[in-house]
């Protein structure tokens, strides 16, 4: 059941990534995108919009976010966050090494937070207090 | 570079930096528990990274949101499917088509 379960997850991801063809490289060492969470984060406290979670709708603004992932970084977040996967058997999935999983995962998220903060701000989502302290 | 720094107590912990890299290792239980604990004696020392990986705990129960969401929907369609005579399982019938 569950080698089954590998085997359709990983032929409907192989589709989807032969029909869009859009991959994002990956960083090599990682430094840049734990610059970037970092950064995104402060943005959103600095915004007030830290507690955007909590004041949206966030199925329906997950599911557009994920839309707009690139079909490698979506089967990562799908894998590990929707289907409850560890990241071990993710790489399993989808043949990659587990380094990847990792890195794909770690970009994934930032991603996808960018665009809930794209929705919120769309949905009139308002900061509810900005100016908090940031994460240097 | 890893930067860790070990206490008098003999308890290793990270910069800033480092224990941000492991954010995600950390929130989905990936970390060795030596790596584990360092994550947690920086979290107990400094101000500033609890918070952001409060947010990012917070982030990742959202998702489970969907996943649960997705789960439902599975469901519904398992008894649309099952209402309409067609038995078996969604997830079945794609078996099926594979």
């Amino acid at each position: 059941m569950r080698r089954w379960l590998f085997t359709i997850c990983k032929n409907v991801f192989l589709r989807a990534a032969e029909r869009e063809r859009d991959i994002v490289p990956l960083d090599g060492d990682g430094g840049d995108e734990t610059l970037a969470v970092v950064r995104l984060h402060n943005e959103l406290v600095a915004a007030g919009e830290d507690g955007m979670l909590d004041r949206l709708d966030v199925g329906p603004a997950i599911q557009r976010a994920l839309q707009g992932l690139a079909p490698t970084f979506r089967a990562a977040v799908v894998l590990v966050d929707l289907e409850g996967y560890g990241y071990g058997d993710a790489a399993t999935v989808l043949g990659i090494p587990i380094g990847t999983v990792r890195s794909r995962l770690f970009r994934a998220r930032r991603l996808l937070q960018e665009s809930l903060r794209e929705y919120a701000r769309d949905a009139g989502v308002a900061p509810l207090d900005p100016g908090g302290s940031a994460h240097a | 570079m890893t930067t860790t720094t070990t206490h008098a107590d003999g308890v290793a912990t990270f910069d800033c930096s480092e224990t941000v890299r492991r954010l995600w290792d950390y929130l989905d239980h990936e970390l060795s528990e030596a790596e584990r604990h360092a994550v947690d004696a920086h979290l107990a020392d400094c101000e500033r990274c609890p918070k952001h990986f409060a947010f990012e705990q917070a982030f990742l129960a959202a998702l489970r949101t969907a996943r649960e969401e997705r789960g439902a929907n599975a469901a519904l369609r398992d008894r649309v499917r099952s209402l309409l005579g067609l038995g078996g399982s969604a997830s079945d019938a794609e078996h099926g088509n594979d």
